[in-house]
C-alpha cells in the first residue's frame, strides 16, 4: 500500500471515529454503559386503565376509543417501586395515533403522590418513539405511576376533530445504555410536530424558552461535523488552504441539502397535518373551523344580538386571558369592540351609556340591583342577553 | 369564487409594480433584470395596491376591485409604456452564458426542489385559517374590521375611542401599529370578502417575488446562472421564511423583502452608479416603516448608506460623523413627530440599559442559540462567516460584497445591542422576536454568503461601467 493509500485509510478511519464520537456526544451516551440495557420493565398497554375517556384491552393492548369530554385522554397504570434514575429511557409505542393529538407522559413519584408530572413526547408517527427521561429534572425519585395523555394540538385543531380511536401498544423503561440514548437522539431529531404557536419566531422548540429536553439539534451537530472534517483532513491529509476549503465547500452543500430534504418532510408532514383537519372542509368554510369554536360561537351569537346596533356602539370584552379577549374581538369582527382590561389602563375614561359590556367565560357575581362596578366607575346596567358562557349588559347610565 | 376577479387580485400588483419598477429603473434589457421587475414588481406592486385601496375605496372597499384594479393596470401600463419609450436604442450585444450538462442538471433539480416547496405551501396555506397570534390580533385584525363593515374606520387610542362613541371610529392595543399591511389584505380580501387562506395566499406570491428579484439581482451583480439559482435555493430553504410563508399573516417577510431590495438597488447604484435605482431606495425607504415599526430603523439606516454614498469625495474622511449626525436627526424627526416606534424604542431603553453580567449573558446565549442551536437557520449562521473566512482576499477587494458586509453590519449590532442590553432581552431568552427579526435581514445574509462565494474576482474591475456596457440577452 503506498504512503497516500494509508494516509486516506487513516483520515477515512479518524474521520469515522471522530463523527461516532460526535454522535455519542450529541445523543449524550456515556460509554461505560452497555449498548442493549441490562434492566427493562416493559408495561403493555393492557395493563393500563382509562383516567379520562374511554378505552378497554384488546389482547396486549388498549384501545382508546373516546375523549373526555375536554377531548382530552388519560391512561395510566401503577407500578411497583421503580428508581428513576435507573431506567432514563422510555419507548412507547401507538398504533393509528392520530397526527392530530399531542401526546404527554404522566408520572408520579413516591416523594409527591398527590403531583402528576407530565412532559411532552415526540408524536409517535411511526409508530413508536423513544425518549431520553434523563434531560428530564422531575425524573427523580421512586416512580410509582406512569400513563399516557392525549389532547388536541392546541391552537390549531378544533377540539372536537381532534380525537380518532387508537391503541396503545404499551411502554418500556429501559436502564442506560447506548442503543436507548441513540434511539432517543433520533427520534427528538427526526419526530415530527405540527405547526405551534412558536413556529413563527422559532422552529425547533415545541415551546417558547426551548425547555423541553432535547439533544443538541442537528445543524449544530453538522457544522461540528464539518468543522472536524476539517480539521482531520488538515491533520491527516495535510491538505490546506483552497484545496481543504473545497473539500468543506461540497460537505457543507451536501449538508445543506440532507438538513432541507429533513426540513421539506417536516414540512410535508405539517402540511398533511392541516389537510387531515381542514381537507374536507370547503374553501370558503375553513376559517371557520377554528381550535376555539367555543370563542367563535359565542362572538357569533353576540353579532346576531348587536345586529340591529349601530356599528359605532363601543362593545368592551372581558374573559379570562387576553389571548381569549382577543380572539373574541377578532372573532366578532365587525363588532366595534375592545378589551375591558384597556379601559382600565385608562382609569379617567367614563363608560358611555349604550355601551355593551361582554363576560365571557368570567365567572363573575350577577351585578347588585343592576349596578356594575367598573373600575373607578360605577354604571346601571341591563342584562340584555344571557348563555351558559356569555353574560351580555348594556350600560343604562353612569352612576358615578 | 369567482376566477376573473380572482386573476385581477393578483395580476394587478404584477403590472402595477413591474411598470413602476420598469419606468424607475429602465427598460429590463442586462441580464436577470425581468426577474427583478416582475419579482420585486410584484412585491411593490401589492404594497402600491394597498396603498391605492386607502386612497380610493376608503369609504366603500366593496369597489377596490373596479376603482384599484383599474388604477393600477393603467398606472402600470403607462409605467411600461414609458419605460418603452425611454429604452435605450442600442441592441444589447448579445453574450452567451456557457452552461455545462452538469449546470443544466443541478438547475433543473433546483427549479424542480423550488417547485415541490411551492405546491407544499400553496396546499397547505389554502388548507388553513390565519394561526399565528400577531398575525390575527395585530397585522389582520384591523383589515378583517375593515373588510367585515365594508369601509374602514380610523383606529385611536383606546380614551378618544370611547370618549367619542358617536364617531365612527375603532381601538385596538396596536391601534398605532403601521396600516399598510392591513390595506394590502384588503386588496387581497377585494373579490371574496374576508377569506382567510385566499388572503394568505399573498404571501406565496411575496415569496415567489422575493426568489425572482434575488436571482436578478445576483444575476446583474454578475453571478453565473447556476450560481444565482443556488443562492435562491439557499435563501428559500431556510426553515424560519419557510415558515413565515406557510404561516401567513406576519409583517417581517414584507420587511425583508423591502430591506433587501432597498439594499440592492443601493448596491448597484453605488457600484456602478446606476442612478435611477434611487428610486427603488427611495420606495423602501418611504415604504418600511408603513410596513412595521422596527421598518423605521432599517429605513433610517438605507437613508444614511445613500448619505454616505451621496457626499463628495472632500468630505469622506468625515463620513461616519456625518452619517452619525444624518440618523441623529433622523431620529429627533421621528421623535418630535411622535413615530410609534420612537415610543417602542424609548420603552426598552427606558425599561433598562440591562448590564448586570447574568442577564446580558442569558441574553447572548439564547441569541446564540437562536442563531446556532436551532433548525431556523440551516447552516447559514456557520456557513456564512466560514464563507467569509475563506474568501476574504476576493470579497476585500469586491466594492459590492465590503459594501454588503456593512449594510447587514449595522442592523446586525443594533438588533445584538437590543437584545443584549434593553429589556427587549426577555424576547431574545424566548426566541419569540429575536428571530423575526434576524429574519428581516436574513436575504441580505444570503446575499452576502451568495456574494462573498460567487463574485466573480473581476467584479470591482467593472465597476462604474456604465450598465449598457455590461449588457447582455
Amino acid at each position: 500500500m503506498t504512503a497516500a493509500r494509508w494516509r486516506y485509510t487513516a483520515f477515512a478511519a479518524a474521520l469515522v471515529a471522530a463523527w461516532s464520537t460526535l454522535l455519542l456526544w450529541a445523543a449524550g451516551v456515556d460509554p461505560r454503559e452497555p449498548f442493549a440495557p441490562t434492566r427493562t420493565h416493559s408495561l403493555p398497554g393492557s395493563r393500563y386503565h382509562a383516567v379520562f375517556g374511554t378505552a378497554s384491552p384488546e389482547a396486549q393492548r388498549l384501545r382508546v376509543s373516546a375523549p373526555a369530554d375536554d377531548f382530552s385522554a388519560l391512561q395510566t397504570t401503577g407500578v411497583p417501586e421503580l428508581a428513576a434514575e435507573a431506567f432514563p429511557i422510555l419507548h412507547y409505542s401507538f398504533t393509528d395515533f392520530p397526527r392530530t393529538l399531542e401526546v404527554s407522559f404522566v408520572f408520579r413519584t413516591s416523594d409527591a403522590p398527590d403531583d402528576v408530572q407530565a412532559i411532552q413526547l415526540p408524536p409517535p408517527t411511526g409508530g413508536s418513539a423513544t425518549v431520553d427521561l434523563s434531560r428530564v429534572a422531575a425524573w427523580r425519585g421512586t416512580i410509582v405511576e406512569v400513563g399516557f395523555s392525549q389532547f388536541p394540538v392546541a391552537q390549531l385543531v378544533p377540539p372536537e376533530q381532534g380525537f380518532r380511536p387508537f391503541e396503545l401498544e404499551g411502554a418500556r423503561l429501559e436502564s442506560d445504555s447506548w442503543r436507548g440514548r441513540l434511539a432517543a437522539t433520533w427520534s427528538s431529531w427526526f419526530a415530527h410536530s405540527p405547526w405551534q404557536l412558536i413556529s413563527v419566531s422559532a422552529i425547533g422548540p415545541s415551546e417558547i424558552g426551548d425547555t423541553t429536553a432535547h439533544a443538541p439539534r442537528p445543524p449544530l451537530v453538522v457544522a461540528l461535523a464539518l468543522g472536524l472534517l476539517a480539521a482531520i483532513a488538515r491533520l491527516v491529509l495535510g491538505w490546506r488552504a483552497e484545496r481543504l476549503a473545497r473539500l468543506l465547500f461540497v460537505a457543507a452543500a451536501t449538508a445543506w441539502v440532507a438538513l432541507d430534504a429533513a426540513w421539506l418532510r417536516e414540512l410535508a408532514y405539517r402540511r398533511e397535518v392541516d389537510r387531515a383537519i381542514w381537507g374536507s372542509v370547503p374553501f370558503a368554510q375553513r376559517q371557520a373551523h377554528v381550535a376555539d369554536a367555543r370563542t367563535l360561537a359565542a362572538a357569533e351569537r353576540l353579532k346576531a344580538l348587536l345586529a340591529n346596533d349601530p356599528p359605532t356602539t363601543r362593545v368592551l370584552v372581558n374573559a379570562e386571558t387576553p389571548h381569549e379577549i382577543l380572539r373574541f374581538i377578532y372573532l366578532a369582527s365587525p363588532i366595534n369592540a375592545a378589551s375591558l382590561g384597556s379601559y382600565m389602563g385608562a382609569p379617567y375614561a367614563r363608560v358611555p351609556s349604550g355601551t355593551v359590556l361582554v363576560n365571557y367565560r368570567v365567572d363573575r357575581p350577577r351585578p347588585l340591583n343592576d349596578v356594575m362596578r367598573i373600575g373607578m366607575r360605577k354604571v346601571r346596567v341591563k342584562v340584555i342577553d344571557r348563555y351558559e358562557d356569555m353574560v351580555v349588559y348594556r350600560v343604562e347610565a353612569v352612576i358615578r | 369564487m369567482n376566477v376573473l376577479p380572482g386573476l385581477v387580485v393578483w395580476i394587478a400588483p404584477l403590472v402595477l409594480g413591474s411598470g413602476l419598477w420598469a419606468a424607475a429603473t429602465g427598460w429590463p434589457r442586462r441580464r436577470g433584470a425581468l426577474a427583478i421587475v416582475l419579482g420585486g414588481g410584484w412585491i411593490l406592486g401589492a404594497l402600491s395596491c394597498g396603498l391605492l385601496m386607502r386612497a380610493l375605496c376608503a369609504t366603500d372597499l366593496s369597489a377596490g376591485l373596479s376603482r384599484v384594479g383599474t388604477a393600477a393596470v393603467a398606472i402600470g401600463a403607462a409605467g411600461w409604456a414609458c419605460a418603452w419609450w425611454l429604452r435605450e436604442r442600442t441592441p444589447p450585444p448579445a453574450i452567451a452564458s456557457p452552461a455545462t450538462r452538469g449546470m443544466r442538471i443541478a438547475a433543473v433539480l433546483i427549479l424542480l426542489v423550488l417547485a415541490w416547496r411551492a405546491w407544499l405551501f400553496a396546499s397547505d396555506i389554502v388548507a388553513h385559517p390565519t394561526l399565528p397570534w400577531d398575525a390575527w390580533a395585530v397585522w389582520q385584525a384591523k383589515a378583517k374590521a375593515w373588510v367585515s363593515a365594508g369601509h374602514a374606520s380610523p383606529y385611536v387610542p383606546f380614551a378618544r375611542w370611547i370618549l367619542q362613541p358617536q364617531l365612527d371610529l375603532r381601538t385596538a392595543s396596536a391601534w398605532s401599529y403601521p396600516e399598510l399591511l392591513p390595506w394590502t389584505m384588503t386588496w387581497f380580501a377585494v373579490d371574496t370578502g374576508w377569506l382567510e387562506p385566499w388572503i394568505n395566499l399573498a404571501w406565496l406570491g411575496l415569496w415567489a417575488g422575493l426568489l425572482a428579484a434575488h436571482y436578478g439581482q445576483w444575476r446583474v451583480l454578475g453571478a453565473a446562472p447556476i450560481h444565482a439559482l443556488a443562492g435562491v435555493y439557499l435563501l428559500a430553504s431556510l426553515p424560519l421564511l419557510d415558515a413565515h410563508v406557510a404561516l401567513g399573516g406576519y409583517a417581517d417577510l414584507w420587511v425583508a423583502a423591502l430591506m433587501s431590495l432597498g439594499g440592492h438597488a443601493w448596491l448597484r447604484w453605488r457600484a456602478a452608479r446606476e442612478h435611477r435605482q434611487l428610486s427603488i431606495i427611495a420606495a423602501a425607504v418611504v415604504l418600511l416603516p408603513m410596513v412595521k415599526l422596527e421598518g423605521a430603523m432599517w429605513s433610517i439606516v438605507l437613508g444614511v448608506a445613500v448619505v454616505f454614498g451621496a457626499l463628495p469625495t472632500r468630505m469622506r474622511s468625515k463620513r461616519f460623523f456625518v452619517g452619525a449626525a444624518v440618523a441623529a436627526f433622523a431620529i429627533a424627526l421621528c421623535a418630535t413627530l411622535s413615530l410609534p416606534w420612537v415610543e417602542v424604542a424609548r420603552r426598552y431603553v427606558h425599561g433598562g440599559i440591562v448590564v448586570d453580567g447574568g442577564r446580558v449573558a442569558e441574553s447572548l446565549d439564547a441569541f446564540a442559540h437562536a442563531l446556532w442551536g436551532q433548525w431556523n437557520w440551516n447552516l447559514l449562521w456557520f456557513a456564512l462567516p466560514a464563507a467569509l473566512y475563506w474568501k476574504r482576499a476576493r470579497w476585500s477587494q469586491s466594492t459590492a460584497t465590503r459594501r454588503m458586509v456593512v449594510l447587514v453590519a449595522v442592523p446586525l449590532l443594533l438588533i445584538g445591542g437590543l437584545f443584549a442590553f434593553t429589556t427587549a432581552s426577555r424576547y431574545a431568552q424566548s426566541y419569540s422576536a429575536v428571530n423575526r427579526l434576524l429574519l428581516q435581514l436574513t436575504p441580505m445574509l444570503v446575499s452576502l454568503l451568495v456574494l462573498a462565494l460567487w463574485l466573480p474576482a473581476e467584479d470591482h474591475a467593472t465597476e462604474r461601467v456604465p450598465p449598457e456596457a455590461d449588457a447582455s440577452a
